[in-house]
């Protein structure tokens, strides 16, 4: 049945830890991971709670695929009430963290209140315990986990944790795993910040039971063959990484430079992926729990320093987003907002917004004290800033570590904030992308690439392309891509494989892995309940239809040049037609009959 | 009239060479500037890029002042000077 059966409830406050059923009952209906943890977030908390407040629980949440052979069967969610947004919030990691939660024995671990000091979480297959954390307070990411691993006696073991950023509670802090990997997006650093948890360290070898071991051998050996022969997935993810995208995006004429205001950059060649590798910096790839793909960087710069990295998406917010294209520095960053425990889009496109602020105006220069000008194009200022707002130092990276929409509609320009429910976008211009656009606008955590990648039929032609500025018939691949990704997160398998994969493959794996025998509509169905209950949660939380739109600029400034020239974003061309096809009310709100006919209430 | 074909990811590993710029006379089809290519990098180029049908590969482009041939007139798209970049199949996120 895929599932170990049980979890692990911990109480912070009181150091109580007790041990239940997972619900399968409700796993039939949500999957598992961040769907059923979603479920259980709604269940157990009023979704007005301050997210930094021991009312807010923090649910650590593999799949039903993750421990198994199934290809990238490693990831797990992080679920609860996002500081950034205010909405729920479900960040996804890969490594070996989320497989070795299920080694240890658990599905999820559900973490409630707020320890009086600061601890971390043992959960090794024959104890689980509260340990102290003092000596762990204040340290980087790598010591952190290094420490740690040499405390569990077991050099296998996994370790989850937050760094500086986290403990200071930055509204864009992350969870990393493995010192390279990141629960990155929405804030979630920033609870387990909230609750002195400081790390949870994962071991064990129990297996995922499977009933029918050799009929899901022969279906993962068949996936894998399918994802080895895809030319996305098979040569140029692992070739060159996610980085491959720079100068494809850029040709495009969709690739954001100096905080969205122009569509292209015109030296991207120099920080892509092909120079990455041209330049030798790239040492090797390699791959999370059971993955084919193997897409990650690992990269040891001139000046010695190595580590992970550069995704897609750090090297441009940490390069052409602020006016350069330095690889050296861009990696760097990279190395240490991973160190510091920063989510890198929000981080950098939080600097872009400020450098546009003080080019406008809106930041005087004494506000940086002795530290480099928030300028475009000065590197100087992207690592300075990364760490002054990890550690929130001075007042001014105080105040940009609430993110960028709070830090400028408190100084009266909101509109330089490239935000969506409050979250940082990522590397692709909607005015390039009309569907992708409308992604970030209706998405449940806002600003994000992951929820529902249009990009792939809108710019890569998979499965089939779309024209990119075509509005007709968007919304119709919008709703099956955002169920379709609800079933794949949920599963505990990495998004990449959808470049290969089609829906039926992962209904053939779930079914033989749980048992459960649904067609594949059925297991959209799930997806669709999946992403009906997160908006569900945050219309509760007071985030409403109100909110499905868009930064200003993408409406009002034209693309500047490249193949999207004159171009602006159409959303109120889509928007009626997806509250439509969702089956919501034309004002965008659920209605009762279809909370009830997906058996959300 | 002076025309530059683009080469990226693994196709440019694989030719050796970043780009090359093409001299013609008369307007070219997309088809006719990728096998000009061909003689001038000496190695294969179209069979990175399209299937046995004739069909794109998923993932592969071939972009005309950045525009997507596949919403031009596809290997059939007249070009004079404008700036080609081709990319075998890539992508990410």
């Amino acid at each position: 049945m895929a599932y170990m059966g049980k979890m692990l409830r911990v109480n912070l406050t009181d150091g109580s830890i007790k041990t239940e059923d997972t619900p399968l009952d409700l796993a039939k209906k949500y999957v598992g991971g961040r769907g059923l943890a979603g479920r259980i977030l709604m269940n157990e908390i009023d979704p007005k709670v301050d997210a930094l407040s021991p009312e807010n629980k923090l649910i650590f949440a593999s799949g039903p695929l993750s421990n198994t052979n199934a290809p990238t069967g490693g990831r797990y969610m992080v679920i609860t009430k996002g500081p950034l947004t205010g909405g729920i919030a479900s960040s996804n990691s890969g490594g070996q963290w989320g497989a070795f939660l299920k080694k240890a024995g658990y599905d999820m671990i559900i973490l409630e209140g707020k320890s009086p000091k600061p601890v971390y979480l043992s959960v090794m297959e024959d104890k689980v315990e509260i340990r102290d954390a003092a000596h762990l307070w204040g340290k980087r990411v790598p010591e952190t986990t290094d420490t740690l691993i040499a405390e569990s006696g077991e050099k296998n073991a996994k370790v989850a944790c937050i760094g500086p950023a986290g403990e200071k509670l930055v509204y864009f802090a992350s969870i990393m795993n493995e010192k390279h990997r990141a629960a990155g997006r929405t804030g979630v650093g920033a609870v387990m910040g909230s609750k002195n948890l400081k790390a949870i360290v994962t071991f064990g070898k129990q297996k995922s039971p499977i009933p029918d071991e050799d009929k899901f051998k022969a279906l993962v050996k068949d996936k894998i063959t399918t994802i080895r022969g895809n030319g996305i997935t098979g040569e140029g993810l692992p070739k060159f990484g996610t980085k491959v995208l720079d100068n494809i995006i850029n040709e495009n004429g969709l690739y954001p430079s100096y905080n969205f205001q122009d569509v292209q950059y015109d030296n991207t060649y120099n920080m892509s992926g092909e120079a990455l590798v041209e330049k030798g910096y790239l040492t090797k790839n390699s791959g999370c729990y059971m993955c084919p793909i193997a897409c990650a960087r690992n990269v040891e710069l001139p000046n010695g320093r190595k580590g992970e990295g550069p995704e897609y998406e750090t090297g441009w917010c940490f390069g052409p987003l602020l006016g350069f294209d330095d690889l050296n520095v861009i990696c760097d960053a990279n190395f240490l907002a991973n160190d510091l425990g920063l989510d890198t889009i929000s981080a950098g496109v939080t600097i872009s917004c400020a450098m546009e602020m003080y080019e406008k105006g809106f930041i005087k220069k004494e506000e940086f004290e002795h530290g480099p000008e928030l300028k475009f194009g000065n590197t100087e200022a992207l690592m300075y800033w990364l760490k002054k707002m990890a550690y929130r130092e001075n007042d001014l990276a105080d105040r940009m570590a609430y993110g960028s929409l709070r830090f400028a509609t408190e100084r009266g320009c909101p509109e330089f904030s490239m935000t969506a429910k409050g979250q940082e976008l990522p590397a692709y211009d909607p005015r390039g992308v009309q569907g992708m656009g409308m992604s970030y606008a209706v998405g449940n955590r806002g600003g994000d690439h992951v929820r529902s990648y249009l990009i792939a039929p809108e710019i890569l032609g998979a499965p089939e392309k779309l024209d990119p500025q075509a509005t007709e018939g968007k919304m119709q691949w919008l709703f099956i891509f955002q169920n379709l990704t609800s079933v794949i997160d949920s599963s505990g398998l990495c998004l990449f494989t959808s470049f290969a994969l089609s829906a039926d493959d992962y209904a053939d794996m779930l079914n033989a892995a749980t048992g459960f025998d649904y067609s594949t509509e059925e297991w959209l169905r799930c997806g669709e309940r999946i992403w009906n209950q997160e908006r569900y949660f945050n219309y509760q939380a007071g985030i409403g239809p109100e909110t499905d739109t868009l930064p200003k600029r993408f409406f009002d400034e034209p693309a500047k040049r490249g193949p999207n020239k004159g171009q602006v974003h159409r959303l109120p061309e889509m928007l009626p037609e997806y509250y439509q096809i969702r089956g919501w009310t034309a004002e965008g709100i659920i209605p009762d009959e279809k909370l009830k006919e997906l058996e959300i209430v | 009239m002076g025309m530059t074909v683009k080469f990226f990811a693994t196709l440019r590993a694989a030719l050796g060479v970043g780009s090359v710029e093409l001299e013609h006379d008369t307007p070219m089809t997309v088809r006719e500037v990728l096998e000009r290519a061909e003689q001038e990098t000496g190695k294969p180029i179209m069979q990175e890029l399209f299937e046995d049908d004739g069909s794109m590969r998923i993932g592969a482009m071939v972009l005309v002042d950045g525009k997507n041939i596949s919403h031009l007139n596809g290997l059939d798209t007249t070009v004079q000077s404008e700036t080609l970049s081709v990319f075998p199949p890539a992508g990410g996120g």
